[in-house]
């Protein structure tokens, strides 16, 4: 067991999108760091992108994620100074169910909503943001590139 | 004795040869011309026409026979087929009205227009008229696309660019279809039965295409995992769903009743590029790009060769009047048809205002290109009289001159101007501080050798590389800030970086092959693993990239992204 899984406060930063997102993963490393919080970073292949494509071309995608954003969460380490661990989990499907569901089984206090890009053609952000802090009681944040 | 005399002074050199030897002489002049216009920084299209000028002295060595068959059936499919190909549904959607009104009232309007005043002004017989009016409504972005890409534009404002003149160039062909077809008819032509056509033909067409690309994509495409007969059924499509439709009369038993192949070839590449190519492996997504984008360069190539040989020097100096007459129309008829509908759209539906900034672009950025060169030549003297095919296609010729040459060379700067080149400046800047730390580090290692060697003092050495290290941590720090300051700028590199990388690995891939290192067999498994995270990182980018949610951004009162 680490440190991390002993703190009180979870923070779940989520990301599907959108230019900007080394710059929300800084903010969301420093409030963690701030508030002595741990910190997971749920990044989405969202079903309005990603759905039709070949399972075997989502899983290369998938995988191709993941490398670049092992690689951001370096980087933004490195950029702020802190040597927080950021747990990276890369999942597909529709933003709003899979941020509730990966929410509630992280325990979630916080929910970071970084770089937000459209979520699909009939949900903004905003709405997204409003649904998810109704379903599972977080405090939900916009960051902001 | 000519050129032509010795190649073909044997009788027993067929048709079939005389057309390849003009077509390997053709490419030929082609690749040159690439080479020169790249190395020149000239527009390529235009040194194609130029080039076209001068190969016209070869007579009949590069004489190829350019039948409106030839134009319609086999040159302007594939272009079409491939801008479909590649116009992402998901981009579309949210400006597909605004796309939709250009393309279809902006067309209409143009061909009416502009067809009625040339017919006052010029005395062109109406059905010729009409024909000039749709030919030279159909706008051509691959040049102003192109700039799009280099400067960071937002996504927004190319997709009404590109949704537009894909659209616009199959209404346009179906246009100018009816207004020759109404000229080989010696019924009399009615506006109201012309509109009637119109839509029939279209819509047959399209469900055509529609239904054929529904096939290949859930037939052959989501079944079959094979690169090469997947491309092969997408060539088979494009030229498929365009004669199945343009014949559709033989299959009805009335072979004078034709349906829009064009409209047929257009919705079969967009059901393939939105649906099909989705259930495909990323070996085949390549091949496709690949293959496409090759032959829409060959035909693109050939047609502006061709209207080069087509239209001599001197006859655009006999028609020159008619060339003004021609240019000063087109760009009076694009600045209603974009101001005024967008006012319309903007009226209509609010939250797809089209900024002004935006109309500029739409407006300068309505070059004419190969959909109007290629419907030029296929006018013919057996419907037409010599003298008005001539005008029309001296004045087609003349406004994509105009529009290549006078608004193409002139884009980059407007859309910096008017403050669209968001990611540009900040790249310039970005690049400059990237090229100051190499400079200086250059300079540190320098002073390092020479203080190793002892040519410089230990002291001054020491001195000289603390002066150097001071500079590159200056520098460091300026290009940190840059990157605090420009967030997107960060994504934008570390793409970039991925994808030389990846090259590199396929790169050391090659050349461990070649040593005999590896195996070909062993690379010939390993190479596709590249190939997908390639693909992989396309798709990537192009969320990565996404501009903001524009209804988040109005709740913030910041909103720049023309909306």
């Amino acid at each position: 067991m680490t440190a991390a899984d002993d703190q009180t406060d979870n923070y779940l930063y989520v990301s599907w999108g959108g230019s900007g997102r080394t710059s929300c993963l800084r903010q969301a490393i420093e409030r963690a760091e701030a508030n002595d919080a741990s910190l997971r970073y749920l990044a989405i292949l969202d079903d309005a992108t990603f759905s039709g494509i070949d399972a075997s071309l989502r899983a290369v995608v998938a995988d191709e994620l993941t490398w670049l954003l092992e690689t951001q969460i370096d980087l933004a380490r490195r950029q702020t100074g802190i040597d927080r661990r950021v747990r990276l989990q890369v999942e597909s499907g529709e933003v709003g169910s899979v941020s509730a569901a990966v929410a509630k089984a992280t325990d979630a206090t916080l929910i970071l909503v970084g770089a937000p890009v459209p979520v699909s053609h009939s949900q903004t952000v905003v709405e997204l943001m409003a649904a998810l802090a109704a379903t599972t009681g977080s405090v939900v944040e916009l960051i902001e590139p | 004795m000519s050129l032509a005399s010795i190649l073909f002074a044997s009788e027993e050199v067929g048709t079939l040869i005389r057309n390849e030897i003009a077509a390997v002489i053709l490419l030929a002049i082609s690749a040159i011309v690439a080479v020169l216009s790249s190395r020149l920084r000239f527009p390529f299209t235009v040194a194609l026409m130029v080039a076209g000028f001068f190969a016209s002295g070869l007579g009949e060595v590069v004489a190829v026979d350019v039948s409106p068959e030839l134009i319609l059936g086999l040159l302007v499919p594939p272009l079409l087929f491939e801008a479909t190909l590649n116009l992402s549904w998901t981009k579309l959607r949210a400006d597909l009205s605004s796309v939709l009104v250009f393309a279809l009232l902006g067309t209409l309007f143009g061909t009416l227009v502009i067809g009625f005043v040339v017919h006052a002004v010029l005395g062109l017989p109406l059905p010729i008229a009409f024909a000039f009016g749709a030919l030279i409504s159909a706008t051509d972005p691959v040049a102003v696309i192109a700039f799009f890409k280099t400067l960071g534009v937002p996504k927004r404002l190319a997709v009404l660019v590109e949704g537009e003149s894909l659209f616009n160039d199959a209404v346009a062909v179906v246009a100018f279809t009816l207004a020759v077809a109404a000229a080989e008819t010696t019924d009399s032509f009615s506006i109201g039965g012309a509109v009637q056509e119109f839509f029939v033909v279209s819509a047959g067409g399209l469900a055509i295409g529609l239904g054929l690309g529904y096939i290949v994509s859930a037939g052959i495409l989501a079944r079959v995992d094979d690169a090469l007969i997947e491309t092969t059924t997408t060539l088979a499509l494009a030229y498929g769903s365009f004669l199945l439709a343009d014949e559709f009369g033989l299959m009805i038993g009335d072979p004078t009743f034709h349906l829009s192949g064009i409209l047929a070839v257009a919705a079969a590449g967009l059901v393939v590029g939105n649906v099909g190519i989705k259930n495909t492996s990323p070996t085949t997504r390549v091949t496709l790009e690949h293959f496409w984008e090759l032959l829409t360069y060959l035909v693109n190539s050939l047609v502006f060769l061709f209207i080069g040989l087509s239209v001599p020097p001197n006859l655009f100096g006999r028609h020159i009047g008619a060339v003004g007459v021609a240019i000063g129309l087109s760009l009076a008829v694009r600045v209603v048809v974009v101001y005024g509908l967008s006012l319309g759209i903007g009226a209509a539906r609010p939250l797809n205002k089209i900024s002004l900034a935006y109309q500029h672009v739409m407006f300068w950025g309505g070059l004419r290109g190969a959909i109007s060169l290629a419907l030029a030549l296929t006018l013919t003297t057996d419907v037409f009289t010599p003298d008005d095919v001539e005008r029309v296609q001296v004045m087609t010729f003349g406004v994509v001159l105009f529009t290549l040459l006078g608004q193409g060379t002139t884009m980059a700067a407007l859309i910096r101007r008017l403050g669209l080149a968001g990611r540009a400046d900040n790249e310039i800047t970005q690049q400059r501080h990237q090229a100051r730390i190499a400079m200086k580090r250059a300079g540190q290692a320098e002073v390092a050798r020479l203080g190793a060697d002892g040519v410089l003092d230990d002291d001054l050495a020491h001195a000289l590389n603390s002066a150097y290290a001071r500079d590159v941590d200056r520098q460091t720090d300026e290009l940190r800030y840059h990157l605090h300051a420009n967030p997107e700028l960060e994504v934008a590199m570390l793409l970039r970086a991925r994808r030389d990388a990846i090259a590199a690995e396929q790169s050391a891939l090659a050349s461990a092959v070649m040593a005999g290192l590896v195996d070909s067999t062993i690379a010939h498994d390993l190479a596709p693993e590249l190939n997908n995270r390639l693909v992989a990182l396309d798709l990537l980018e192009e969320r990565w990239e996404s501009d903001p949610d524009p209804r988040l951004g109005r709740l913030r009162v910041s909103d720049d992204s023309g909306r």
